[in-house]
């Protein structure tokens, strides 16, 4: 794996938890908890986190 | 002498990482005005600091060893070098012993980040606010699960590369059908615990106590999955 991978990766899990930050800063300091459609979105991600692995998975051949 | 472009050398990867840690840490906090995270942000602060100097060090200076160990691998090392020039195989970190690997290094990211944040009450120390409600714990949980899905996409897809680099075919297939069925493991170990936090969330409105109990099963399959994989580099 390339240093640039491994960086671009270091940089979207810093945006990840900078969003997740947020998410939940802007939620306590409206006095609110998180909303259905907000964990519908964090849902959606690890849909395709999930999917992206998968790929990876189903590109390697079998032994 | 023969020497590695600076992408391959493993110190230079292990510094830069530290810096993109410190700066999470320092840029989350400062938006506070509080002196327990103002304390909190200066150290961080020189924990961000100083990797950059060891960083320019490592580009711009000569590191000479330090002890006869040393010297004996770094005449070691440079004969490996010049070996693999003249065979054109790959060499690089695997030349400094003691580091990790990028992928091991994103991974220790990523698990360094979900550890702080689901599991520890540390979270402010790196700026991110505990999660207090239900649905924080939750929140965090999912996205847990997706960092730990794309960590291990970037770290398998590295050890296919090492893979494809194996001289011998036999190998080469042997190597790549056990990183699939790893790669398996990993997938079906966090269906798992996200399907312990959907279960979790549709529980929440009739049981609380058993969406809770549901919840912190989820975090500890988190926690088991970040073991394994740490345990096996």
């Amino acid at each position: 794996m390339s240093v640039v991978t491994a960086l671009a990766l270091l940089v979207q899990l810093g945006t990840q938890l900078s969003e997740l930050a947020r998410l939940i800063s802007t939620a306590q300091s409206e006095g609110r908890d998180i909303t259905e459609e907000e964990l519908n979105t964090l849902v959606g991600k690890d849909d395709a986190a999930r999917k992206r692995l998968q790929d990876l998975i189903d590109a390697i051949p079998d032994l | 002498m023969e020497k590695i472009p600076w992408y391959q050398s493993a110190i230079v990867r292990q510094q830069i990482v530290m810096i993109l840690v410190g700066l999470v840490g320092v840029f989350k906090i400062s938006t506070d005005v509080d002196i327990d995270a103002t304390v909190t942000a200066v150290l961080a602060g020189i924990a961000a600091v100083v990797p950059v100097f060891t960083l320019v060090a490592r580009l711009i200076k000569a590191n000479p060893p330090l002890t006869d160990t040393a010297a004996a691998n770094e005449v070691r090392v440079q004969e490996e070098l010049v070996a693999a020039k003249a065979t054109e195989v790959p060499a690089g970190p695997s030349n400094e012993a003691g580091f990790v690997r990028a992928s091991m290094l994103a991974l220790l990211f990523t698990f360094g980040v979900v550890a702080t944040v689901v599991i520890t009450p540390g979270c402010a120390a790196i700026g991110v606010p505990q999660p207090k409600t239900f649905d924080q714990k939750l929140a965090y949980g999912y996205a847990s699960v997706a960092s730990t899905r794309d960590a291990a996409t970037v770290y398998f897809r590295g050890e296919l590369a090492s893979a494809a680099a194996l001289p011998d075919a036999e190998q080469r297939r042997v190597k790549e059908a056990a990183i699939k069925k790893d790669a398996i493991n990993v997938q079906e170990q966090a269906d798992n615990a996200r399907d312990a936090l959907d279960i979790a969330r549709s529980m929440k409105d009739l049981d609380m106590q058993s969406a809770d109990a549901r919840l912190a099963s989820a975090l500890q399959i988190l926690v088991a999955l970040q073991q394994y994989l740490e345990k096996n580099p």
